[in-house]
């Protein structure tokens, strides 16, 4: 027992590991839940449905009356991995403490905790202990912490009990509800609910003593002030506001950090609500209980109670053994006279298929209790928890593998009906037949569209329309020459202190002027070109059928770029990788002064450059425009000078670009619609990639010929896509439970 | 094929009983407003300046006539900005010739007629095109002037239509004869802008035997078959202190008075490849008995040694085509 503290540990941590893997499958099983409920939809429609063959509709009924059942372990699967998992994520291991009314539960609970009256009151008469309570190692700083009742929660779990077991009407939503009127009691049949309705009326009463803790923050006491938090004797009500009462002490029994005794109230108890949380308790709470029962000394026997209370235990967690958890405490009186009827319910079989560890100890005798009880269970946990937690896990486990399998099992039939595709078979051969029709068409009209521009080029087809541009272009740049008037260039002269400094600068102001101006004219105009070609490819493209793949208010764009952006954001980048980089290219192409022309007419502007690099015999423009006398006089000639080397220049470039690239544009241009229509219709394995394109969208694309099949193309690939998730999530359980 | 009167005419001319009788043709070939006048006058005013034995002398009003268009090209240059239009040749003739008397040391050797023409002539088919074709048939100097801004500046088409490239190449296809030894001179006029560096020069020269390489090719045929013609390439400033500005809208090429000074280079070149040539042939064509007087007079090695002069004054880097053993 040396190693307790280390034992407890070493649990808790073992626990805590199984903490994500339960946490996934909580959640698969909410996803697997979910699938169903919309396979359960998809199965009433289409079993109701007269277009749906009637093999088909057979299949999906039968699945729809296979998934309430199905659903039910779902839901039970969820609330078994709820339970483990807050068994799991306890950071105690816990002993719970249960026994009906003068029995010796709260002696024990002393005897065990250290406690006196003053915490863990005792009384010979009715329950004692109204609220649960839990008791915790702690060597410094002995405290307790009282959790309060949230107001919704107390009238969903106390308030709504009640009203449930006596059938009552006008169940109150709210406290002010509850607090309002008490329905009349009515005739009832059984004894016992005369009782509880009483209680019902005390909770109804003493509603003004304890509604002011409800929704009340935790709170620190003394331990002195416990028992007026938990105790009900002396019309006592608060501990009706109260969940749980945490009490902080150095237990007798050395360092037991990490072990928790939680006294639960309600074992055969009137009050409602206590049962169910105490089934909860045992379900996530508690890893051994302790149950206490004084044998009456004028002879005594197991009685139905008794066995009512170990089936309870047995049916809150069937997969274990009572023997794996409960001990029956059989209290000695002090006077020794029951002890003949201890010793007889000890020898007298259960007949319960399972029987509890049965220990025989005088209450009142707290060392005897310790040892024979206190450290018994521990012992008997320290040589068995493990092994109970994965007989735990193992069974939910196989619950797991179980539900997957049925789970997988139910959708079979109608997976199977739709692998036949009986659906798509022929709706894949009119495809077919549209895609080859489609395919050529296209082929064919981006073949006459690059042989239009073919000739176009043989012909020098655009080279007008570019010339037009660059006249344009060179007609502004001479029109706007920048020259300053005279008296500012005088001003120059002045500033920079002669003709040729003054002729080096504006030099520089003119060749960057005619660039301006060439950039501005020929990329608005190169750009008009490019973007009248791309639209007479998307015209091509984007003739019907293919058009309808595109949103509505988009098949009568004006701008091609929108419609090709739109277009490409249909396309599977890694589906057809092909026509994505083919419409991105066409998408993406550009052509501009700046790219393409600039550098190669910028020599014909080296006469605007002071600083270009000269052959022999080609004229400075600095020499030949500054004038010999250095004087502000000069200004007419000096301007003239400057004028003259621009219109000079703004020719050879006008020339340059009419001689040697007039037919560049209409090349590039013809490079373009010849590269599309190469990625688009003759590039390899592009030919699947828009099969695999239109098929999804084939009903939209051809719809006359597809209405037929769209429903049940649509329908066969909303079951495909449902029975495909839930045997997903069948095979995540799977996967979970090995 | 030449008709048999040229064919008797050039016998004739060439093969006078009496020297002085003499003339030989020489034919300014290009179309209309090409510069060929203008070029004639500045090519004659600079070779008056020649100091050898020989002389040129205009007769008739030749003088007056060449004066007339120095003059006018002068005026016309005065201007800033300028565009060459006026036609220099005054009146209504479509032919004239400019007569002058060659002689050496005083006495007339031969008469030397220079033939030129409204350029419409050559372009336009009819009795023009057949009296030119005539004139070119009895001519052994063909100077071909072409025009460097038209090469230059515009597209083939209206290059051929300024230039008259494929009009050259019939013209001559039909009239140069085996046994007749010719000299084509291509002299480039308005070039000013393009032989300022050699990269510039260079693509002129490659831009003319581009436009030009029908005629090119003739002579490198007929000259394969006879070795009889010889032809050279000579880019001519006539006025060197212009620079070409652009085409205006009309589609005149426009000029501009830079502030160089007039000086026209190498444009004396062209006449005395013309006169070195012409003075070479008619020295080899003498009779015997002139030889045998002119060799008792030592007038034989004084012509040769005079000739030698005038040809040292040709400068011998311009591109050549044909037979240069008849330069």
């Amino acid at each position: 027992m040396s190693n307790l503290r280390h034992f407890i540990e070493r649990v808790l941590v073992k626990r805590q590991a199984q903490k994500p893997k339960l946490e996934a499958v909580q959640q698969d099983l909410r996803d697997l839940g979910q699938q169903l409920e919309h396979l359960r939809g998809l199965a009433a429609e289409t079993s109701t449905s007269n277009d749906a063959p009637p093999d088909l509709r057979q299949r999906t009924a039968a699945l729809a009356a296979g998934i309430t059942s199905l659903e039910s372990q779902v839901n039970d699967g969820i609330a078994r991995t709820a339970n483990l998992l807050a068994r799991f994520a306890k950071n105690t291991i816990n002993i719970g403490v249960a026994g009906k009314a003068r029995q010796g539960k709260s002696t024990i609970l002393q005897a065990i905790s250290g406690l006196d009256n003053r915490v863990i009151p005792t009384s010979d008469g009715l329950p004692c202990t109204g609220a649960k309570s839990r008791i915790l190692h702690r060597t410094d700083d002995p405290h307790a912490e009282v959790e309060y009742y949230k107001t919704e929660e107390f009238v969903r779990e106390i308030v709504h009990a009640y009203y449930e077991e006596l059938k009552l009407p006008n169940l109150p939503a709210t406290l002010d509800e509850f607090e309002r009127s008490l329905p009349p009691k009515p005739n009832f049949e059984k004894p016992e609910e005369h009782a509880v309705y009483e209680k019902l009326k005390d909770l109804h009463a003493g509603l003004g003593a304890y509604r002011p803790y409800l929704s009340r923050q935790s709170q620190r006491i003394t331990l002195d002030e416990v028992r007026d938090y938990v105790s009900q004797e002396d019309g006592r009500k608060r501990y009706l506001a109260v969940r749980c009462a945490n009490i902080h002490v150095p237990f007798p029994n050395g360092d037991v950090s990490g072990l928790a005794i939680v006294d639960l109230p309600g074992l055969g108890e009137i009050a409602k609500g206590h049962s169910e949380k105490l089934v909860t308790s045992l379900q996530r709470e508690v890893d051994a209980i302790v149950l206490v029962k004084l044998p009456s000394d004028t002879g005594d026997d197991w009685f139905a109670a008794d066995i009512k209370v170990f089936n309870e235990v047995k049916k809150a967690v069937p997969e274990l053994d009572l023997s794996d958890w409960l001990f029956v405490v059989l209290n000695v009186k002090q006077d020794g006279s029951n002890a003949r009827q201890v010793e007889i319910l000890k020898g007298r079989p259960l007949h319960i298929g399972s029987s509890p560890r049965l220990l025989a100890v005088n209450c009142l005798q707290a060392e005897t209790v310790r040892q024979g009880v206190f450290m018994e269970v521990l012992r008997h946990l320290e040589e068995n928890l493990e092994r109970i937690d994965k007989r735990q896990t193992s069974v939910l486990a196989a619950y797991l593998t179980n539900l997957a399998g049925e789970a997988a099992a139910l959708v079979q039939p109608v997976w199977d009906y739709f692998q036949q595709d009986t659906a798509g078979t022929g709706d894949f051969q009119k495809f077919g037949e549209l895609f080859r029709s489609f395919r050529m068409r296209l082929r064919t009209n981006l073949d006459e569209l690059t042989d239009e521009y073919r000739q176009l080029v043989r012909n020098k087809g655009m080279a007008k329309e570019f010339g037009a541009a660059v006249d344009e272009a060179c007609d502004a740049a001479k029109t706007s020459v920048p020259v300053p008037p005279p008296d500012d260039l005088k001003g120059r002269f002045h500033d920079l202190g002669g003709w040729k400094a003054a002729v080096t600068e504006e030099l520089h102001h003119l060749r960057s002027h005619l660039t301006h101006c060439l950039a501005d004219i020929l990329d608005r105009r190169l750009g008009q070109m490019v973007e009248e070609v791309r639209r007479k490819i998307m015209a091509r493209l984007m003739a019907d059928p293919l058009g309808r793949v595109l949103p509505q208010e988009l098949r009568e764009e004006v701008d091609p770029r929108r419609q090709l952006e739109a277009f490409r954001q249909l396309l599977d980048k890694d589906g057809q990788p092909t026509l994505h980089a083919g419409v991105s290219y066409l998408l993406s192409f550009s052509f501009s002064y700046q790219s393409h022309f600039h550098h190669r007419v910028r020599e014909a502007m080296d006469p605007l450059d002071p600083m270009a690099i000269r052959e022999e015999g080609e004229d400075d423009p600095v020499i030949a425009i500054a004038p010999r006398e250095d004087t502000a006089q000069c200004v007419e000639e000096v301007g003239r000078g400057l004028r003259s080397f621009y219109e000079r220049v703004v020719w050879s470039v006008r020339q340059r670009l009419h001689q040697e690239m007039e037919n560049d544009p209409m090349r590039a241009i013809f490079s373009m619609v010849e590269e599309t229509r190469d990625r688009l219709v003759r590039a390899r394995e592009v030919e699947r990639q828009w099969e695999w394109l239109l098929y999804p969208c084939r009903a939209e694309i051809w719809p006359d010929e597809f209405n037929r099949f769209a429903v049940a193309s649509a329908r066969r690939q909303e079951w495909q896509s449902g029975i495909e998730a839930v045997r997903r999530y069948a095979g995540k359980l799977r996967s979970a439970s090995a | 094929m030449i008709d048999s009167a040229v064919n008797r005419d050039r016998l004739h001319l060439t093969m006078g009983a009496n020297m002085s009788d003499r003339v030989i043709n020489m034919i300014m070939l290009g179309p209309s407003r090409v510069g060929k006048s203008s070029l004639l006058a500045t090519m004659y005013r600079a070779i008056g300046k020649m100091k050898t034995g020989f002389d040129l002398t205009p007769v008739d009003d030749t003088q007056d006539r060449l004066d007339d268009a120095y003059y006018n090209l002068n005026r016309v240059m005065e201007q800033q900005v300028f565009a060459p239009v006026e036609d220099l040749l005054k009146g209504t003739m479509d032919f004239i010739e400019h007569r002058f008397e060659v002689g050496f040391h005083g006495a007339k050797e031969f008469d030397l007629v220079f033939h030129d023409f409204r350029g419409g002539a050559m372009m336009r088919a009819g009795p023009d095109l057949a009296a030119l074709r005539e004139k070119v048939a009895r001519s052994h100097v063909i100077f071909n002037v072409l025009d460097a801004v038209a090469l230059m500046e515009v597209d083939a088409v209206q290059g051929d239509f300024l230039n008259g490239h494929d009009r050259v190449c019939q013209l001559l296809n039909k009239t140069l004869q085996a046994g007749e030894n010719y000299l084509i001179v291509f002299v480039l006029v308005k070039c000013e802008t393009y032989v300022k560096t050699a990269s510039s020069r260079e693509r002129l020269i490659n831009r003319f035997e581009e436009r030009h390489g029908a005629v090119l090719r003739l002579i490198e045929k007929l000259n394969e078959q006879n070795k009889n013609v010889a032809a050279l390439l000579i880019p001519a400033i006539t006025l060197g202190c212009v620079e070409f500005k652009e085409i205006d809208q009309d589609g005149n090429f426009v000029f501009e008075r830079t502030r160089k000074d007039f000086e026209p280079r190498e444009v004396d070149q062209p006449l005395r490849y013309a006169l070195h040539f012409v003075l070479k042939r008619f020295d080899e064509s003498r009779s015997v008995w002139d030889r045998l007087y002119r060799w008792w007079y030592g007038l034989d090695k004084a012509f040769l040694a005079d000739l030698s002069k005038f040809a040292a004054h040709r400068k011998p880097d311009y591109k050549k085509y044909g037979g240069p053993h008849l330069l």
